[in-house]
């Protein structure tokens, strides 16, 4: 009798782990993000190519592909990366560089791939996604007041309380010198020029390491997007930056958050398919990447979430079907990120600058987070 | 335990001073753990008291996080709560053997180098995770171990088997060991006597070095953070992925059946022991 | 006394049988522990001195640049090197560019100087289109890191083999231009802080586990074995409880809106607006340290006062002394054991924490083990996790020793 069960029990293992080695591994952000990916293109794509398709959640980076890669084992095949982290994955060979016309599906008006995608790719190994945006909001029941600015963000004076950041150097320091007086205007070059000169970066940091030593300040790290909602509405923060998409969808489901829009940092979200990953050599994996960033799959994601799909001929059936959110009441361009009223004075996301400069910046970020 | 009535007053108020003190010491040692229970209810999806909770309204109340753990697609409890028992089932099984048998030898008279050898095979649980974890995570990944079911298992097995050959150990030092003479005397070989007569003897503090490393293998995060793949997810990442990343209550959820678990694990434990004192109670 | 052997049944001499049968006991002995130790041996020990190895392994480098290298052995460091180095290094680099494979290359020379990551990732994407000849000048139009001679000295001192340098940056040191050791720049020196702080917690969190389970021990050692067993359950449901789960109910406790704020409120102790921060911080930290740690001290302390007779404190009294006397002179050093064996496991189990301050800990609550992950998992700097680690274990191992020589082993007892 114990002999069978211990037979069954290994039989059971060995099943399982042969069943999920077919299916095509996405790595992404997690919450409310996936679950627009999800139920935008995931399922539609699993279904139409009878191919599983498994969301695996991460916080970023490109450290964990490189130890898997290192300990000899890739278990992920496609990613959702920042830009400057196709940059970096490409140039160090983690990545497949793409055809582009040829490896994705063109518009239904026959336009090919790489035009009806908004802008050109970072880097040959990127296809686009959707636009999204890091801002800030508030809880408005914890604060007197309406805070508009992105100084007011840094203001402890008029606004005391504690508010949460993102874990790393990247939009932080963007945000800092903006609140130190450096206007972005509408996505000019101004604000990295800035911190590329001597003894930017320090002003940027030096900026926020005084709104976290702040007495009436103080700061959280968040480093996964479902925390800044979660942060502002058990009231442990009062102003939370964050990515607009996740503060939509909270608000949407009730809690009493408010989105500032000044000074936002466009930026732009990509797939990347991992080189030899399990389903890299029998091309499921990009049959699945092809299927997902499709006109009809990245508009899918929009009913979701508020993130803009990348595709102009996307962009085309949202406006034809609005209201397009999934509860059928809302439309969805006004929450956009590119809408006019959000644009007023943005920032663009320049992955250059974080492909080349990341890891001396972050070696001084974690340092100066050491001394809080 | 009352106090005799001629004690004085001021030792009267340093008794039940240090008797309040004791409650409020143990309430600091449970009470945290029960805050999760209802937690575990909240018809929101945050991680804090709601105020309909607050006030005891039942609408504030659900079991939707227990209908996500069972049934969701998106987490992969099923399959976290399939590897971890798989695991530690198996990791058990490697730390008691190779355990007891460390221990028989290590409890033997003739035993050179025996504190030595202690130290050695004890010192998987003095050295602190973190370290083991980095260093089994390079060696894992050099013999091309990483990410798999059988890397988890042999570094659970390193952790688990400290706690067998110590509980084996204190158990065996009060053993006769003229029975074994006695056996031997009557003809029986050594592994007969082991088998039915010393292994049942010491069974009590093989079972107790057993549930350690169950327990161990479990629980255990660290190592399994840095080893392990999509396929070897166990509950314990799932659980530091929950708290750290998606903050879904589900892992309150999750969290309320480990409780219940734990306490049924104690009283198996307190049972065995009890048990154990009535048998060696007769052979003494 | 008899002059003559004594011999056994066989016609041996006894005490050679005695030997023979000696060593057969032992080898015994030895070969029931071997499979253990063989398996511990192997997938443990190796592998801790291998990540020690790890530590100051420095050969990848010169084996992906050995033009280079060989080049800038004739180098005097004053000026910028010649020509030829720069064509060693491109004829280096530039099959590592073409193949993918300078990612590597990247982060050991960023760890030695920063800047050279944004210098060799531009260069790499610029030196597909390099003419053949005049390198130098190629090199220095490509990227400014190529005209200054710190950056060659800095490639330079990655030549030895074997490098002591991940030690140094964990103490906040490291070489300058001259290969003297200086410390790092102010806003880099982070990692004493890292190890003060831990050590600092680590102290603190054993004494206030030793105040409260003292006279916790002492109740459960002293009352009838059925109360004594209900009260353990309080000690035992959290011992055996996953220490996640434990984390997490401090997550929710300690929130600035939680349960504990509200009574702290409540009783007037803070006002609304002001309420204290109990969480992301040291307090956090350590608050949950001491519940989560608890029972470490308790168990041994427990095991040790259950073995002393209450007569012995009876006795004490009745010889004159009040019961404070007769606690202090009588009761507490028979307890030293049991308050060694708990400190020492509180603080081995503090100093390498990991998960609770990563959770509750937020910046200024981590610990020198939230480090070593960090440089796992994300900075991929194995190399200087590898040190950290070996610092952390000599640390302990120290610790080890001197309790050792103070208290002795052999008296742990886990009840």
């Amino acid at each position: 009798m114990k002999k069978l069960s211990k037979l069954l029990l290994a039989l059971s293992f060995v099943l399982s782990v042969a069943t999920s080695a077919f299916a095509v591994t996405v790595v992404s952000w997690g919450g409310a993000y996936t679950e627009s990916q999800k139920l935008g293109y995931g399922d539609p794509t699993a279904a139409k190519l009878g191919v599983p398709v498994d969301w695996v959640d991460y916080t970023g980076g490109l450290s964990e592909i490189k130890a898997q890669k290192e300990a000899g084992k890739i278990t992920w095949d496609i990613m959702d990366v920042y830009a400057r982290d196709t940059i970096i994955g490409c140039d160090e060979g983690i990545f497949h560089e793409f055809d582009f016309d040829k490896d994705f599906s063109p518009a239904p008006d026959g336009t090919p791939a790489s035009e009806d995608f908004f802008t050109g790719m970072p880097s040959k190994c990127a296809v686009g996604n959707i636009l999204y945006s890091w801002n800030y909001a508030y809880n408005k029941n914890n604060v007197k007041g309406t805070p508009s600015t992105m100084g007011d963000f840094f203001d402890t004076k008029k606004f005391p309380g504690k508010r949460a950041i993102y874990t790393g150097a990247m939009s932080n320091i963007e945000f800092a010198i903006t609140a130190d007086g450096v206007n972005p205007g509408k996505g000019s070059d101004l604000t990295y020029r800035k911190l590329m000169a001597d003894g930017g970066i320090d002003r940027a940091m030096d900026k926020i390491k005084k709104l976290c030593q702040d007495p009436n300040g103080g700061c959280v790290f968040w480093n996964a997007g479902a925390q800044p909602p979660e942060l502002l509405a058990n009231g442990e923060v009062v102003m939370a930056t964050g990515w607009n998409g996740r503060f939509f969808n909270a608000q949407m489901e009730g809690t009493p958050i408010v989105q500032v829009w000044d000074a936002q940092i466009l930026d732009y979200e990509y797939f990347a398919l991992v080189k030899d990953g399990p389903n890299y050599a029998n091309g499921d994996a990009m049959k699945v990447l092809r299927e997902m960033t499709s006109t009809e799959g990245l508009a899918g994601s929009a009913k979701y979430i508020a993130y803009a799909p990348w595709r102009k001929s996307s962009i085309d059936i949202m406006l034809a079907g609005e209201p397009w959110f999934k509860d059928g009441k809302t439309n969805m361009v006004p929450h956009m990120p590119t809408a006019p009223a959000n644009t007023k004075r943005y920032i663009l996301m320049n992955p250059e600058f974080w492909a080349d400069n990341n890891d001396e910046i972050n070696e001084k970020w974690e340092a100066m987070k050491g001394t809080l | 335990m009352s106090l005799p009535n001629y004690t004085p007053l001021n030792y009267r108020i340093w008794h039940y001073t240090y008797l309040t003190f004791c409650g409020l010491v143990f309430f600091f040692l449970i009470a945290p753990l029960f805050v999760i229970l209802p937690l575990s209810f909240n018809a929101e999806q945050y991680i804090h008291f709601s105020a309909k909770m607050l006030a005891l309204d039942p609408e504030g109340f659900s079991l939707r996080w227990y209908e996500d753990m069972i049934f969701g697609t998106k987490n992969p409890w099923g399959l976290a709560t399939k590897n971890s028992l798989i695991i530690a089932f198996f990791a058990t099984i490697g730390s008691t053997i190779l355990g007891t048998v460390a221990a028989l030898g290590l409890s033997s008279r003739h035993m050179p180098y025996k504190a030595a050898f202690m130290a050695l095979l004890i010192s998987p649980m003095i050295v602190p995770l973190i370290i083991s974890g980095t260093a089994i995570f390079f060696f894992m990944a050099k013999v091309g171990l990483a990410a798999t079911h059988t890397g988890i298992i042999l570094s659970h097995i390193i952790l688990g088997t400290p706690f067998v050959v110590i509980t084996v150990t204190a158990t065996l030092t009060g053993f006769d060991h003229s029975v074994t003479r006695a056996a031997a005397s009557l003809g029986s070989n050594p592994v007969n006597t082991f088998m039915k007569i010393t292994l049942p003897l010491i069974m009590p503090g093989v079972i107790s070095g057993a549930l350690f490393a169950f327990v161990t293998s479990f629980d255990e995060v660290i190592v399994v953070l840095f080893l392990a793949g999509l396929e070897n997810t166990t509950i314990p990442i799932q659980m530091w992925v929950g708290l750290r990343e998606q903050l879904s209550p589900t892992i309150l959820a999750v969290a309320t059946c480990l409780i219940i678990m734990s306490t049924l694990i104690l009283v198996s434990a307190e049972l065995l022991r009890r048990r154990s004192e009535r048998l060696r109670g007769i052979n003494r | 006394m008899s002059q003559e052997q004594i011999l056994s049944s066989d016609g041996i001499p006894l005490e050679l049988s005695l030997k023979k049968a000696e060593r057969k006991n032992k080898l015994r002995a030895l070969l029931l522990v071997a499979p253990l130790f063989l398996f511990l041996l192997i997938t443990y020990v190796f592998p801790i001195g291998d990540m020690l190895f790890r530590s100051v392994d420095d050969r990848m480098i010169t084996q992906m640049l050995p033009n280079t290298f060989k080049s800038l052995e004739k180098w005097d460091g004053k000026e910028l090197p010649g020509e030829e180095t720069y064509e060693a290094f491109y004829k280096d680099f530039y099959p590592l560019a073409i193949n993918k494979e300078s990612g590597k290359l990247y982060q050991r020379l960023n760890y030695e100087k920063s800047g050279f990551s944004s210098g060799l990732k531009t260069t790499n994407r610029k030196i597909k289109n390099f003419e053949q000849g005049n390198y130098k000048e190629q090199f220095m139009k490509a990227h400014k890191i190529w005209k200054d001679v710190e950056y060659w000295t800095a490639m330079k001192n990655t030549a030895p083999n074997f490098s002591y340098a991940k030690y140094l940056k964990g103490f906040d040191l490291t070489f300058d231009q001259d290969r003297n050791i200086v410390r790092v720049d102010e806003d880099r020196r982070v990692h004493i802080t890292l190890w003060l702080r831990t050590l600092k917690v680590a102290f603190w969190v054993t004494i206030f586990c030793f105040i409260l389970a003292y006279p916790i021990s002492h109740l459960l050692a002293t009352l009838p074995m059925k109360y004594s067993n209900l009260l353990m359950i309080c000690v035992l449901l959290p011992f055996w409880t996953s220490l996640l789960v434990r984390t997490s109910s401090w997550m929710v406790l300690l929130q600035q809106q939680g349960p504990i704020n509200d009574l702290i409120v409540f009783l007037g102790l803070a006002s609304d607006d002001n309420r204290p921060e109990l969480m992301y911080n040291v307090i956090g930290t350590f608050v949950a340290m001491t519940q989560i740690l608890l029972p470490f001290m308790v168990l041994p302390l427990y095991s040790v006062m259950k073995t002393i007779s209450p007569s012995l404190m009876r006795a004490g009294k009745s010889l004159g002394g009040t019961p404070l006397v007769s606690f202090v002179k009588v009761y507490f050093p028979l307890t030293i054991p049991g308050i060694g064996a708990g400190c020492l496991l509180v603080f081995i189990l503090s100093i390498g924490y990991y998960i609770t301050p990563a959770l509750v800990g937020g910046a200024s609550g981590s610990l020198i083990s939230n480090t070593i992950a960090y440089h796992m998992k994300s900075s991929l700097d194995w190399a200087f996790a590898s040190a950290l680690g070996t610092m952390l274990l000599v640390g302990v191992l120290t610790i080890y020793w001197i309790y050792n020589k103070l208290v002795g082993i052999d008296n742990i007892k886990l009840g």
